[in-house]
């Protein structure tokens, strides 16, 4: 009887273990689809995040050489960074003729740029003073949630003092525009002070395939100069 | 010097005039000053130098060189050499002809334009004088070929997935279809020439088609901004899908600058299809070598050009 009763037990045991086996495999299949479910929610949820963020590319004008670059600039200067900030703005202009014309209502020219209030130090061409403040925008930025990502864009770093080759907008509280971002600005260097003709001005861009000297600055002024600016 | 008797006999004549002349020379400088006399010295001496190379000369011809001195004399060509070898070095890929004939003076294009060689997962970019990866001097067709050097042009090539790491994803891996939406309708006279740069993309060789669709939240406009671009493009990705993207043509620069308006806008806008597919701006190609370079002439490149297409195919995962 006792054998019969141990011989029992043992067969229960194992009854009741192998049940309890294949029970928890089952389990296990089960966590394995809902750990892979969860997964799937995780990346959803990233996705969602990255979706927030948004690059931005222009296709911008190039110039052969200093001079067609400085035909096209309304203003070139030599300037102080003072400060820097990200703002939304409009940039839609009014059509200057019926090749421009488009049905705006429903058209969102808001962008997101990055402003920096520039001091002048010097005026190598345009309608502008030594000691004005003026603002240039670059596409790109980050407002509240919303990141603008712009590889092209050259930092105007604060304190820095620089040659800009500018595109000036004749719209009240519009920023004005770098000519491109590759070939528009410049490094003063002050140090150079003895202003040798052909000391070459440091490209804030590196893939820059012009070369701005002295001497090309001092040309644009003499220039200017006779055309009556 | 061997002295031959062929070379005495016409030595014995040289001297015989030499010395006629001499005569004839020597009543007429009577009455020279002294520094004329000795001009005249100079001017005996420089034509016995020139008897003794005509003995020389004499003395070679008598000689006369076996065929194997003959073959090893080094001659210095009177008649400038204008035609040159110029072998073109693939760099691992492959290109016929493998060498081409050119003249000095002329340019690397003349008689036919550099080939263009081909590399399995490589986008070529252009022929150097060098083999170095970077540096050297790019050859053009419209190079002059130099007296020296630039005998051997080399190909460079380039990683050819210049893009944002960002695509499409596609259902079907010979079809990427990619829908877009103008809204507002573009001014009079842009919908064809943009309509264009869709066609121009969808004709090439790779998995994109273009194609409106009333649906599409990929909106493309154009306006007049106060901005220095001609075209502008936002991308909105996750991971390494772009889900959305907006188009914008700045009317007011592209009007201002175009000089070909229709072949202009259809440039910009391929352009920013390009950008709207995955590919980055260009600047290592040729000026004209990618619809995605900045420095190509707008008013003549509309079709994206083979180093795009190359790119979009691996991109695609097509090459």
């Amino acid at each position: 009887m006792r054998k019969f009763l141990s011989a029992s037990a043992i067969l229960i045991c194992l009854v009741f273990l192998g049940a309890c086996s294949t029970e928890n495999t089952f389990e296990a299949e089960s966590a394995i689809g809902f750990t892979e479910a969860e997964t799937m929610e995780v990346e959803s949820t990233i996705g969602a995040t990255e979706a927030e963020t948004m690059i931005v590319m222009a296709d911008f004008p190039h110039y052969n050489i200093i001079e067609h670059l400085a035909t096209n600039a309304t203003e070139i200067v030599r300037v102080e960074v003072i400060d820097e900030r990200a703002e939304k703005i409009n940039i839609w202009m009014s059509p200057a003729n019926e090749l421009e014309d488009a049905d705006f209502g429903t058209f969102d020219a808001y962008r997101i740029f990055t402003v920096n209030r520039i001091r002048v130090l010097e005026v190598f061409q345009g309608d502008v003073n030594v000691g004005d403040v003026l603002e240039v925008k670059q596409i790109g930025g980050r407002m509240n949630d919303s990141v603008v990502i712009n590889h092209d864009s050259v930092p105007l770093v604060v304190g820095d003092d620089l040659v800009l080759f500018l595109q000036s907008y004749d719209i009240e509280g519009m920023p004005a525009c770098l000519l491109n971002p590759t070939q528009s600005a410049y490094r003063f260097n002050e140090n150079a002070a003895i202003r040798d003709d052909n000391t070459e001005l440091e490209s804030l861009n590196p893939q820059n395939d012009l070369t701005l000297t002295l001497n090309d600055l001092a040309q644009i002024s003499r220039n200017n100069e006779v055309l009556g600016e | 010097m061997k002295i031959t008797k062929k070379a005495l006999l016409l030595l014995a004549t040289i001297m015989s005039l030499l010395m006629l002349s001499n005569t004839v020379f020597a009543n007429d400088i009577i009455n020279y000053t002294d520094d004329e006399t000795t001009y005249f010295s100079d001017e005996i001496s420089y034509i016995c130098d020139e008897v003794s190379y005509a003995f020389d000369e004499i003395n070679y011809i008598d000689d006369e060189p076996s065929e194997t001195e003959f073959a090893n004399t080094e001659y210095e060509s009177i008649v400038p050499l204008t035609n040159v070898t110029i072998t073109l070095n693939p760099n691992g890929g492959s290109v016929s002809p493998t060498s081409i004939l050119r003249s000095i003076g002329s340019t690397f294009g003349t008689g036919g334009s550099l080939p263009t060689p081909t590399r399995s997962g490589r986008v070529f970019i252009a022929w150097f004088d060098t083999s170095a990866i970077t540096g050297g001097t790019r050859v053009h067709n419209n190079t002059i070929v130099p007296a020296s050097g630039m005998r051997t042009l080399f190909a460079r090539w380039t990683d050819p997935v210049r893009h944002l790491g960002y695509w499409w994803p596609s259902a079907n891996a010979n079809t990427t279809n990619v829908p877009l939406r103008f809204s507002p309708q573009p001014p009079s006279g842009w919908q064809t020439p943009m309509n264009n740069a869709m066609s121009n993309w969808n004709t090439r060789d790779t998995p994109i088609n273009f194609a409106t669709n009333s649906n599409s939240t990929n909106i493309v406009s154009v306006g007049s901004l106060a901005a220095t671009w001609y075209g502008e493009i936002s991308i909105f990705y996750s991971g390494s899908n772009i889900n959305e993207f907006s188009v914008n043509l700045n009317s007011r620069t592209i009007t201002n600058d175009a000089t070909n308006l229709g072949n202009f806008i259809t440039s910009v806008f391929a352009h920013e299809l390009g950008h709207a597919i995955g590919l980055v701006d260009n600047p290592v190609a040729s000026a004209d070598g990618s619809i995605m370079n900045h420095s190509r002439n707008r008013n003549t490149l509309t079709i994206p050009t083979a180093y795009d297409v190359t790119s979009v195919n691996i991109l695609y995962s097509r090459n």
